[in-house]
């Protein structure tokens, strides 16, 4: 078989797979039907010379890249993509909603500040990211505007975050609190329906004793005080959960939920169904996935290509998931790293940290899709471009920052222009012309 | 805008902000009007304003106490109405960071090119710093409110000799030539009595140079990769500032006098309330315990001063489940726990693993008991468990046993409990537990049964290396049997340092080389960042330099100086931590260096090469390479560099026919014949058609050049290809044969030649004891380790992090972050000092002390601010409970954990318990697995606030019927009251009784003082049992009351009067009436005439089980329990919320308002159980201890269950 077929048959495989479908149930009642935002972190650096901005050796320089050896970059739309891991059909199939942007210089090679850098779009500790931005913004008074599984989340205290892990029969039982099971008809009982701990009217009694108390609370503390600022998000937890209640049948169970991969070290796949449940819902806006594992000092080639797989699996399941709860056409996926890593591999076969990164965008059907921005030379260095024509600018041109990302992403998703966007500003740049 | 020279601006805040007039009613640069121009004020207002900031965004931290516009609304309308006055550069534009930079430098003390430098617009009016001072100064209000500066009375340079050049050898050890910062603007020469004059002007130039940052600052830590070396409030700063202020005065330009520098900390509390001594112990006692202090514990506080108060947490911490906190506390930093979530312990690998043959051994014993390769072996996971725990476990036993803090980083032993002692031929000795208790210990009879979660001292005597005494067999489940091996080493402990969690949750690569481990090496235990405090090169090309840019570039040095180091101290451990791991042990560098050719180009005297890629299996293609030299021997290196085979092939080189075209000529020869005086290695020789290579290496010959010039060298080359590159030769040209020899690995060798030597900032590690030893012992001696233990324990305390250093000028949080630091700066340093040497006279580096005085301190007693920031909302009390001390705070009040038996354990959790809070929920609820999840939610979602009201919901009930089945002086939240008390009933007495027999031979007798009126007569029946052999059910025969006067009154159960309630199943028989199931019978009866009277109840009862039948007899009246309920509701809000109120307090009556609905909702309903299947559900977590009695005949229970629903889901439960 050659190398081409084998790829891709192995990237042909469903992503979904047998996951469970979405359920299509639209959405919750006083669900959120505005934009949404969804970021996927691969952590620790992937090599973006194996996948959006493929690099091939060069003569009298170091290999840079293994598969270069023996095949060229592919074309997807306006999308040059390395023929790794499953590229190709990853690329064929999702280039339309793309607009893949290269050579953004991250300025650092550690992780802790690229990470920062890539996500807030500043080197220096401040400023929240971009999905706390979007959700702040777009959907402050939710039940999850704002959900993080890991990895970067900084919020600025501009909005609180909802942490979720990827076992969605865990995030059940807690949907609705009074919820104590499911009854089925036995031998001691023929009642079929829920079990609650208490009533509702006692319930309701509760809950209107701590609204009364909260108020008492709230009048006593000391303005900016941490007991203020910690009443007001206790008393935004409770005003903005009921639709929790009603999420639950969205969820997947867990044996319809993705099995957690070993050699993954995060089961990235559980978080978009959970992600995608609450998208569909109604009850969330903005969510930062994330898959380790990419700080590839040993073994580059072997440790990448499966991350690489599975990450394009991941992303593909977002688009089905988006598409069966009808909502692709709101939704918005950055998909980006703390960095890339060397155009050479050391002698361990491992690739180290190198500044240069790359950020994809993803809407459904956008204007600007199939299109790569942001352009590397063969040694994988940013060059400047222009920002309006986005082509290479020696004279005139600028080198791509995150900034210049997050501000044209801010622009994109509605945030530019707003208070918030106003209270963090990038200073003194113009914004790249990436999305019309 | 480059954000490091903004900072650097600010930070010359404390060292020459403007004093002006500023009583005038033309504009000036006194935007608030405090009668200063001020950068980080009036400057800052400025920049904003241009920003288009408004509100509190506006002058959030930006507005001086004394202002007199101190309002946004005041600042913007007088900006406003003198907006003409900002355009500086006179472009008819305001800009923040032209017009608005020019301003804030010019205020920070700037002028010519530093001034203007990057700020003003080509097109404007004024462009030069002549043109824009003067129009700076014309709008500047001028003169000095402060009083007039007194002439100096030393010359700066006697100051600086007698003074300043004492505190400068900590800033010599790294601003020297050859040093850290010897690449810095700031070098000093040694310091010695000689060098006073050159060093003094060092600091002076240095000092006057506008371009540089303040040296205050940097010796303050701000923006100082050194970090902060002399605090704002200590002596040597004090003197450094006067320093700064004398050397300024003697410069012309050095006109105005420093702003005075306050002690940050005392500044920032200084209208600041705090918590009660009583109520900061209780806030200590839940933290670290989970628990309200003893009553022992707040007698300790006696006159509620602050020693009293440290007696008090002290005696606290006496509790053993301190070490919980103190184990959770280092968890989240050290993240070690990881290796209980999830992550495997590599080295706790027991599959053929030849480092520890004992444990090895013992596993495959064990496979073969078992009869399997893969089975469940509880000491296989209490050994993966122990090796996790150690680091933790560590510094718990320190701090809990009052042993010297330093030994975290020295202590020659490490923590083993029973499994890792066993493999690691610790020798400590462990008691065997109760296979009852540890119910694992029954399912395997054969293993010793021991509490895996106790740890003891021990050291690792069961470590080896290997060597060639190493020989294995074969096991049959295809694992191996270590059955020879080498001694034991004599491991060489570093406190957590070289524990196998530690360096195993920092793994090292080939080419990380340990920095990992240095680098949070530096944060945990040296309180820096160097990802963060460094200098970060934004250089493109630095950072894109792969020519070893640690050790060469600039850019890439000013960090790796002093981080490489302290890796190059971990050199004894391998990728995952092994001592020695390489074959033959002696040393842990990996084959690929060893084997690898050192890079030509490191050698001062290459000349030129070329690296080549080989494809062809045939000579024919030439490659070339050129470079120039002198008339002179060179040796010409061809090297085979990527060896490789396996049993499918080989990749071997081939040298062919070579050239040298110089400027007289070409000269060719083959390498068949080599030349005399040829240097050959690895293994390889001359064959017919030229030189073969077979593994790595290669040829070193020397060629003698007659003439001065240019010299192209051609060769042919060829390979046998295999794998997946091609075959790669480097060809060079050095003057020098033996250059590289210093960059080639050696025997003995235990560390890269191109990196930096092992040490620690200007010192090397000496070869006499072991590097990581040494570096623990540098390490604890140097101020920063006393800092950094405060560092360690202030999140987990203050439920922050220190905060950091403010990096950007424009951020609105700049100057409140700035505050903050500083004050938490100047506490850092002064707190570490004392813990050196003691606290309140105590041993030096007592962990404990130190734990206390954080907890005295006012950074955990703050109740509020008068001057509220924007950041005292990060301060302060009430902040959110994590999991696991929410998890603790109800198990310290309940007695058991929510979702846990107690009476079961659970094998597969490293506590022995499987919580809901800190398991199940443990991510959902905010808090880490160590993992992928390491930051902890501080405030509470609506996700979280569901599972705080599912906790309550699932237990209350649960709390309250066990409670109340208790004797009042046993119970723990409801001591104060009884069930039969109501809002409408008193419970006048009770009095209960075991009835141990089937015949009425049982009389309970008891007298009461009764109110006249309707009373209620109660037996009640608490323990019934039944089963398909059998049913305890009580009897009830007859009571009989005695009035005052002494008319008696029968009444016969099976025939009780109208009006009786039996709130439980059961029946009348001809002569008494059963109970069948857990109630009462309530009776009414008329009191007519108040005073004594003598009960006797007769009872009997059908005995089954262990227990004899447990009845009860009480008299409830028809008063009000009102004021008992709320006795108990005080009680509750004290034990709970932690609030003390007096009876008659709204919160109070609040609650009782609560419970008199509640009490009247369920009265209405009529039910007399708690358990109302479908809708009301009481979960018997304890079901193996006991049933739960669900009868609720006063509706009280239920109430109750209410009541604590309520409190339990209270935003001061769930916050401290």
């Amino acid at each position: 078989m050659k190398r081409r077929t084998l790829l891709k048959s192995a990237g042909g495989a469903s992503a979904l797979g047998l996951l469970a479908p979405l359920r299509s149930l639209g959405l919750v009642e006083g669900g959120y039907s505005g934009p949404l935002l969804l970021q996927v972190q691969a952590d620790g650096g992937w090599d973006v010379t194996s996948y959006c901005d493929p690099k091939t050796n060069q003569p009298g320089a170091p290999v840079i890249t293994n598969w270069s050896k023996s095949s060229d970059p592919l074309q997807a739309g306006g999308i040059t993509y390395a023929p790794f891991a499953n590229n190709d059909w990853f690329f064929q199939k999702h280039h339309a909603r793309m607009m893949v942007i290269n050579g953004i210089d991250l300025q650092t090679n550690s992780h802790t500040t690229g990470v920062l850098h890539n996500w807030s779009g500043r080197n220096a500790e401040g400023y929240p990211g971009l999905t706390a931005l979007f959700a702040a913004n777009h959907a402050p008074d939710i039940a999850m505007p704002y959900v993080n599984f890991g990895g970067f989340g900084a919020t600025e205290n501009i909005i609180g975050f909802t942490r979720l892990q990827d076992n969605p029969e865990m995030l059940r039982r807690v949907l609705e609190p009074n919820l104590d099971g499911y009854h089925q008809p036995n031998q001691h009982s023929d009642y079929e329906g829920p079990v609650t701990y208490r009533r509702e009217e006692d319930l309701s009694l509760i809950e209107q004793h701590r609204q009364a108390r909260y108020e008492r609370l709230i009048a006593s503390s000391q303005g900016g005080s941490r007991e203020q600022r910690n009443l007001n998000a206790y008393s935004d937890a409770i005003k903005n959960r009921a639709t929790l209640k009603a999420f639950a049948p969205y969820l997947p169970s867990n044996e319809e939920t993705a099995p957690d991969m070993a050699m993954m070290h995060t089961n990235l796949k559980a978080q978009v169904q959970i992600i995608s449940a609450a998208f569909s819902a109604g009850v969330s806006s903005a969510a930062d996935l994330q898959l380790g594992g990419f700080d590839t000092h040993d073994d580059h080639d072997a440790l990448h290509a499966p991350l690489l797989t599975y990450l394009n699996e991941s992303i593909d399941l977002i688009w089905q998931l988006a598409e069966q709860g009808g909502y692709a056409d709101r939704l918005t996926v950055v998909i980006g790293s703390d960095f890339s890593r060397t155009p050479n591999y050391n002698s361990g076969q491992g690739k180290d940290h190198w500044p240069i990164g790359s950020v994809i965008v993803m809407q459904d059907n956008p204007t600007w899709g199939s299109r790569a921005t942001g352009i590397t030379d063969t040694g994988h260095n940013a060059l400047p471009v222009s920002f309006d024509t986005l082509q290479l600018d020696e004279a005139d041109g600028s080198i791509l920052y995150p900034k210049h990302v997050h501000q044209a992403l801010r622009r994109l998703t509605g945030i530019e222009g707003s208070a918030l966007d106003a209270q963090f500003p990038f200073l003194n740049i113009t914004t790249p012309n990436f999305f019309g | 805008m480059n954000r490091l020279v903004l900072f650097s601006l600010v930070a010359l805040i404390g060292l020459a902000p403007l004093a002006v007039a500023s009583e005038t009613n033309e504009f000036t640069w006194d935007i608030d009007g405090d009668g200063k121009e001020a950068p980080l004020t009036d400057g800052l207002l400025i920049i904003r304003y241009l920003f288009g900031f408004t509100d509190q965004a506006l002058v959030q931290g930006a507005v001086d106490s004394n202002a007199t516009r101190s309002t946004a609304a005041d600042i913007k309308a007088y900006l406003d109405v003198h907006a003409a006055e900002l355009d500086v550069d006179g472009n008819d534009t305001n800009a923040p960071l032209s017009d608005g930079l020019l301003i804030i430098r010019y205020l920070f003390g700037f002028d010519g090119a530093s001034l203007i430098q990057n700020a003003v617009a080509p097109d404007g009016a004024r462009t030069t710093a002549d043109d824009i001072s003067a129009f700076l100064d014309a709008r500047s209000g001028g003169g000095s409110i402060d009083p007039p500066i007194e002439p100096p009375t030393v010359t700066a340079k006697a100051y600086f000799e007698d003074e300043v050049a004492g505190l400068i050898d900590r800033c010599v050890s790294c601003h020297k030539a050859g040093a850290v910062a010897g690449g810095t603007d700031l070098v000093f020469v040694l310091n010695t009595t000689e060098n006073l004059d050159t060093n003094y002007k060092a600091l002076r130039d240095f000092i006057l140079d506008t371009s540089q940052p303040s040296i205050l600052g940097k010796i303050s830590g701000v923006s100082h990769p050194g970090g902060n070396i002399y605090p704002t409030n200590s002596d040597g700063y004090k003197v450094f500032e006067e320093f700064v202020r004398l050397v300024e005065e003697e410069d012309a330009s050095g006109e105005e006098e420093p702003e005075p520098v306050t002690n940050a900390f005392n500044t920032l509390f200084k209208s600041s309330t705090l918590l009660s001594a009583e109520a900061t112990l209780r806030r200590a006692t839940i933290l670290l315990l989970g628990r309200n202090p003893t009553l022992s514990e707040i007698s300790l506080l006696s006159d509620g001063s602050d020693a009293a108060l440290r007696q008090a947490i002290r005696a606290a911490t006496e509790d053993p489940a301190f070490h919980d906190f103190l184990v959770r506390g280092a968890n989240d930093r050290l993240l070690t726990d990881a290796f209980v979530e999830g992550i495997p312990l590599e080295q706790a690998s027991l599959e053929a693993n030849a480092f520890y043959p004992l444990g090895t051994n013992a596993h495959a014993d064990a496979q073969a008991d078992a009869g399997e390769r893969f089975f469940y072996w509880p000491k296989y996971n209490h050994w993966r468990w122990g090796l996790a725990r150690a680091p933790l476990e560590l510094i718990a036993y320190i701090v809990s046993n009052d042993r010297d803090y330093r030994e975290v980083l020295t202590a020659d032993y490490t923590m083993m409990n029973y499994a890792v002692s066993d493999f690691l031929n610790g020798g400590a000795e462990f008691d065997e537990v109760d296979p009852e208790v540890f119910s694992y210990c029954q399912a395997f009879p054969n293993e010793p049964c021991y509490d895996h979660s106790q740890f003891k001292p021990a050291r690792n005597n069961g470590q080896t290396l290997l060597t060639e005494s190493l020989e294995t067999e074969e096991t049959e489940f295809q694992t191996q049997r270590i059955t020879a091996y080498d001694s034991f080493i004599d491991y060489p402990h570093a406190g957590v340092l070289n524990t196998q969690a530690f360096l195993n949750r920092y793994p090292s690569t080939e080419t990380n080389r340990n920095r990992a481990r240095a680098r949070w090496t530096f944060y945990h235990f040296l309180g820096i960042d160097i990802e963060k405090s460094a200098p970060r090169t934004t250089d493109p090309v630095a950072l894109a330099d792969t020519d070893n840019p640690t050790l060469k570039n600039p850019a890439c040095t000013v960090c790796h100086q002093v981080l490489d180091p302290v890796a190059g101290a971990f050199q004894h451990y391998g990728d995952i931590g092994f001592y020695h791991e390489a074959w033959g042990g002696l040393d842990s560098l990996p084959f690929n260096y060893k084997q690898a050719i050192p890079d030509a180009t490191l050698s001062p005297t290459y000349l030129g090469g070329e690296l080549f890629e080989v494809e062809n299996e045939d000579f024919g293609p030439v490659f070339e390479t050129s470079f120039e030299s002198i008339a002179q021997t060179v040796y010409l290196r061809i090297e085979f560099l990527n060896d490789a085979a396996d049993e499918n092939g080989d990749r071997n080189a081939f040298f062919g026919p070579l050239s040298l075209e110089g400027p007289s000529g070409t000269t060719s020869f083959t390498l068949d014949n080599l030349p005399e005086g040829t240097e050959r290695y690895g293994c390889g020789g001359p064959q017919a058609d030229g030189y073969g290579q077979y593994c790595q290496g290669g040829v070193v010959l020397p060629i003698e050049l007659e003439d001065s010039g240019d010299y192209i060298l051609s060769i042919e080359l060829r390979g046998d290809q295999f794998g997946g590159e091609p075959v790669r030769v480097m060809v060079s040209i050095d003057s020098n044969m033996n250059a590289l020899e210093e960059f080639r690995y050696a025997e003995g060798d235990t560390w890269y030649k191109d990196m930096r030597e092992p040490g620690f900032l200007a010192s090397e590690a000496p070869e006499s004891i072991p590097s990581l030893q040494w570096l623990a012992a540098e390490i604890v001696k140097d101020p920063w380790f006393g800092e950094s233990a405060v560092k360690f324990w202030w999140p987990s305390l203050m439920g922050q992090e220190v905060v950091s250093a403010p990096e950007v000028v424009e951020d609105a949080q700049f100057g409140a972050q700035l505050a903050l630091f500083d004050a938490q700066q100047s506490y850092i340093t002064d707190l570490a000092t004392r813990f050196a040497t003691g606290i309140d006279g105590g041993q030096p580096f007592n962990g404990r002390d130190l734990i206390v005085e954080l907890l005295t301190s006012p950074w955990f007693r703050l109740l509020s601010l008068e001057e509220a920031n924007a950041l005292s909302n990060q301060l302060g009390n009430r902040r959110l409970l994590t999991p696991e001390e929410l998890e603790a705070k109800f198990a310290g009040l309940t007695g058991f954990y929510w979702g846990h038996h107690n009476n079961e354990y659970a094998e597969w959790s490293i506590t022995g318990r499987h919580s809901r809070l800190s398991e199940e929920f443990q991510i959902l609820y905010g808090g880490i697995d160590s993992r992928n999840v390491t930051k902890r939610a501080d405030q509470m979602s609506p996700l979280m606030f569901n599972i705080a009201e599912k906790m309550a919901l699932e237990t209350a009930c649960e709390v309250i019927v066990r409670d109340l089945a208790e004797a009042p002086a046993e119970r723990r939240m409801l001591g104060n009251t009884h069930r039969l008390t109501t809002p409408e009933s008193t419970l006048v007495t009770q009095v209960a009784a075991e009835v141990p027999l089937a015949e009425f031979t049982t009389v309970i007798e008891t007298t009461a003082q009764v109110q006249a009126g309707s009373v209620s007569l109660i037996v009640t029946f608490n323990n019934h049992l039944g089963d398909p052999n059998g049913s305890r059910n009580a009897w009830f025969d007859q009571l009989n009351i005695t009035s005052p006067s002494g008319v008696e009154t029968t009444i016969e159960f099976e025939d009780a009067p109208a009006g009786t309630r039996i709130t439980a199943c059961g029946h009348p028989t001809d002569a008494y009436y059963q109970l069948s199931c857990n109630g009462s019978i309530i009776i009414p009866f008329e009191v007519t005439e108040a005073g004594s009277y003598a009960l006797e109840l007769i009872a009997a009862g059908e005995q089954y089980g262990d227990e004899p039948i447990s009845i009860e007899l009480s008299i409830v009246d028809s008063a009000s329990g009102k004021p008992a309920l709320k006795r108990q509701i005080q009680d509750l809000h004290q034990q709970l919320l932690g609030e003390t109120l007096p009876a008659d307090d709204p919160e109070v009556e609040a609650t009782y308002a609560l419970l008199l609905e509640s009490y009247e909702t369920r009265k209405a309903r009529g039910v007399t159980n708690v358990n109302q299947f479908p809708v009301e559900t009481c979960p018997n977590h304890q079901w193996r201890i006991s049933d739960l009695d669900g009868s609720d005949p006063t509706y009280m229970v239920g109430t109750w269950i209410n009541v604590l629903t309520y409190l339990m889901t209270d935003f001061r439960f769930l916050h401290e």
